[in-house]
């Protein structure tokens, strides 16, 4: 049931079709990682009142953080991340219950922070981190949404196996980690932003429009386009061997 | 025989599409593979994270058939 004070601030969007706030409410998501991707993805699910966001971050703010990482500011260097993003969306909405857990996602730990989330959704800067995610996610059965950015272009997924394929599914191959990404804030800030209206979308509605397919946005260009893709049937995360033990 | 390479953004680069603006027809001998077509093109196999052909995805090993379109995507690891 919602507030008073809930219905006048979310007034605006209780009038778009298909909207259920009261679900948003009874949610909860674990955004991964509170940086250039998941510090939008965390802005936009507390303006919008997913009920509980857990915020997962280990880093703290740096000078070279600045440029995309829109929740901080200069007089944070040095602190930690996840805190400094729940006291900023705490402040944004005081309606929502926001949890900061400064750690290390590690197969040890990880079923405690993913445990009662209806969705996952990621943030982080390096693949490992997203492949942990992937096999807890499907592990777990709760649906993680990927996004991924390098120079001028992004990415987005909905990965929900057995359903959908993986994210092993799609990247089967080794792929540099050792090189500094090049990034500007514009390309998180459209990826987290389709990242998080995929999660206010299915949390609402149940749909899943990127199950099965990878869009890419190309700042360069200006174009989106979405690439489909199936399920590996000897996937290691989601595949029938996989799931069978 | 003849194939279609369509590439994303550094790839793009690399390719010199000639079709349209990512898009370049190549000219490729009967069972070559993704990889042996990309050094002919000076591309570094490592460069490209995803090879789609036909909804589906490819390894390097994929040897392409005349008249197909090939989609490169470059890695995106950051956030």
């Amino acid at each position: 049931m919602l507030s008073e004070s809930e219905r006048f601030r979310y007034q605006r969007q209780l009038i778009v079709t298909d909207w259920d706030q009261e679900k948003l409410k009874c949610s909860t998501v674990l955004v991964a990682g509170t940086g250039g991707l998941g510090g939008v993805i965390a802005q936009y699910l507390a303006a919008a009142g997913v009920g509980t966001l857990r915020l997962l971050d280990d880093d703290s703010v740096d000078l070279s953080n600045l440029n995309r990482q829109i929740l901080f500011r200069t007089d944070d260097i040095g602190k930690p991340k996840s805190i400094l993003a729940c006291e900023r969306l705490a402040a944004l909405n005081p309606e929502i219950k926001i949890e900061a857990l400064v750690e290390r996602l590690t197969e040890g730990s990880a079923s405690r922070i993913a445990a009662g989330c209806d969705v996952i959704v990621d943030g982080f800067d390096n693949q490992p981190g997203r492949f942990l995610l992937n096999s807890i996610a499907s592990r777990m059965h709760i649906p993680y949404i990927y996004g991924a950015v390098d120079e001028w272009h992004g990415q987005a997924s909905f990965f929900y196996p057995p359903a959908t394929p993986c994210l092993a599914c799609l990247v089967r191959e080794t792929t540099p980690t050792t090189r500094k990404i090049p990034v500007f804030g514009a390309v998180p800030g459209v990826i987290g932003s389709l990242e998080a209206a995929m999660t206010i979308r299915y949390l609402m509605t149940g749909e899943t429009p990127l199950a099965g397919q990878l869009l890419i946005f190309q700042s360069d260009t200006m174009s989106f386009d979405v690439l489909c893709f199936e399920k590996n049937p000897t996937c290691q995360v989601c595949g029938a061997k996989a799931r069978a033990k | 025989m003849e194939i279609y390479i369509k590439a994303g953004w550094k790839l793009r680069r690399l390719l010199q599409p000639d079709v349209d603006y990512d898009t370049r027809r190549v000219e490729v001998a009967e069972g070559e593979t993704v990889k042996e077509i990309l050094r002919t093109l000076d591309i570094d196999p490592s460069e490209v994270a995803f090879i789609f052909v036909d909804d589906q995805i490819k390894n390097l090993s994929y040897k392409p058939t005349a008249g197909q379109m090939l989609t490169l995507q470059p890695p995106a690891i950051g956030g």
